[in-house]
């Protein structure tokens, strides 16, 4: 078995990393913090886009633009989640931004939909991974600035977005390179790809399973 | 042609990574700056609160000392001038040479109280432990003085440190008998090559030891400031079974 077909194949195990985080996301939902609660809403918002993007891949032959829907569902939620666990008011010039950006990607979605992957080429991705770390940073330096005691979970948990989405951007922005190039080098950076995600989830899914047991003993006593 | 061959797309994704970089290098820089800026901040505020304790401990010790004239005053008027008037009238009524011999030592008696008062005799002498056995020996009839000597190393230690010891001792012992209701008080003394204990324990009421009005408060700040001067430490625990007083010094400090 070669390099690339066990790279194929591995990456059918994003779906089942993904199963076991919603479904211990479901096992403790009552008793997570809504900031766990959401998470595992995008565990679910992911997955739903994971399968999707499989079945249209099956059928069309090209799932591209779910990349870019998943994307604009990775904008919204960000910016929900970041107004509603991190900052402590609401900052209007990221939903401003983000509405900018909603547009945007509605408009690459309504461009690229019937366009073939010689010429796809989206930004979405891009413009949602530069948000999501430009709030990052802001709550980093917003929390020192204010010299808030934020827990050590909420930190690590904005330090790990930042760093994902700082890969997402690095790995998602040459696409139509990873695409379309005809050397194997493209499959070392679908391989990093897999990797990052795979951690991410991981890691997502160990933080619900860990708060919900908490949870679980503190409101059990 | 594909869209990576185009250049126009190459150069977007150069200016993409490179606002990316520039980005993540300017944010880097604005924390570490916060951060120093912060830590600058607590520290200004750290040396403030120094200067703030140190003049604190610098008030404590001018009352303690105008507290101490005061007390020489009054021990020097009320015994010494007092005795003395009465010898002089004594001695222009022509009264017994008995008498007004009696009359003289008890003043020079008196005045040699006043005079250890002022500073333990013998202090180039003695050694710290039988300097706080004289200071103990003095309140041995108003109340029990238990003293316990741990000595691994006999010290040859500065008078200053001696005398500054022994105003320590005197400054709890006289607290503990004016406050604590105790009616007795143990007194420990350690020393090894490089350190010196001394813990002082009395079985009374205790102190609330935030109290900064009181006498007690001048008299623990007098204490604090001794320490200080010493380049020592100490710990006060007081609760409602009594007070333990804690001294630590570095000899070699």
């Amino acid at each position: 078995m070669s390099f690339f077909r066990i790279l194929s194949i591995s990456t059918a195990i994003v779906p089942f990393i993904l199963l076991f985080g919603i479904l211990k996301g479901i096992q403790y939902y009552r008793y997570l913090k809504t900031d766990y609660k959401l998470l595992v809403v995008y565990l679910i918002g992911c997955f739903l886009a994971d399968i999707s993007s499989r079945i249209m891949g099956e059928f069309y032959k090209n799932n591209l633009i779910c990349m870019v829907a998943f994307s604009l569902f990775e904008l919204l939620f960000f910016v929900y989640y970041y107004q509603t666990c991190f900052f402590k008011r609401k900052v209007w010039r990221y939903l401003i931004v983000a509405l900018i950006g909603t547009i945007y990607i509605g408009h690459e979605i309504y461009t690229l939909i019937n366009v073939t992957p010689e010429y796809f080429q989206t930004y979405s991705k891009t413009f949602t991974a530069f948000l999501i770390i430009i709030m990052g940073i802001d709550f980093f330096i917003e929390s020192l600035k204010e010299e808030r005691i934020e827990s050590s979970s909420t930190m690590r948990r904005n330090a790990i977005f930042i760093f994902y989405f700082s890969l997402n951007l690095i790995l998602f922005l040459p696409i139509n390179f990873l695409i379309n190039v005809s050397s194997s080098v493209k499959f070392y950076f679908w391989l990093i790809n897999l990797i990052v995600t795979f951690s991410f989830y991981i890691i997502l899914t160990k933080k619900i399973w860990k708060n919900g047991l908490t949870q679980k003993q503190l409101q059990r006593g | 042609m594909e869209k990576w061959l185009d250049t126009e797309t190459i150069a977007t994704w150069i200016i993409i990574v490179f606002l990316l970089v520039t980005l993540l290098a300017v944010s880097v820089i604005k924390l570490v700056f916060i951060h120093m800026k912060k830590t600058m901040e607590h520290k200004l505020k750290e040396s403030w609160l120094k200067v703030e304790y140190q003049n604190k401990l610098l008030k404590s010790t001018i009352e303690a000392q105008e507290k101490e004239r005061n007390r020489i005053a009054s021990d020097l008027h009320d015994s010494i001038i007092g005795k003395l008037t009465v010898l002089r009238l004594k001695s222009q009524l022509n009264f017994k040479k008995e008498e007004m011999d009696s009359l003289l030592a008890e003043s020079i008696n008196e005045i040699r109280q006043i005079s250890h008062n002022l500073t333990p005799p013998m202090l180039d002498f003695k050694n710290i432990t039988e300097l706080i056995g004289d200071v103990l020996l003095a309140w041995r009839t108003k109340f029990e003085c238990i003293y316990y000597k741990n000595i691994q190393a006999e010290l040859n230690v500065s008078d200053s440190l001696k005398i500054q010891l022994v105003r320590i001792a005197q400054e709890v012992i006289t607290n503990s008998h004016k406050h604590s209701q105790s009616k007795s008080i143990t007194v420990l003394l350690k020393t090894t090559p490089h350190f010196i204990y001394l813990v002082i324990n009395d079985k009374g009421i205790g102190f609330d030891l935030k109290s900064e009005t009181s006498s007690v408060g001048i008299g623990l700040n007098n204490i604090a400031s001794r320490v200080h001067y010493l380049k020592g430490h100490h710990k006060i625990k007081s609760d409602k079974n009594g007070t333990r007083f804690i001294f630590v010094f570095n000899i070699l400090s």
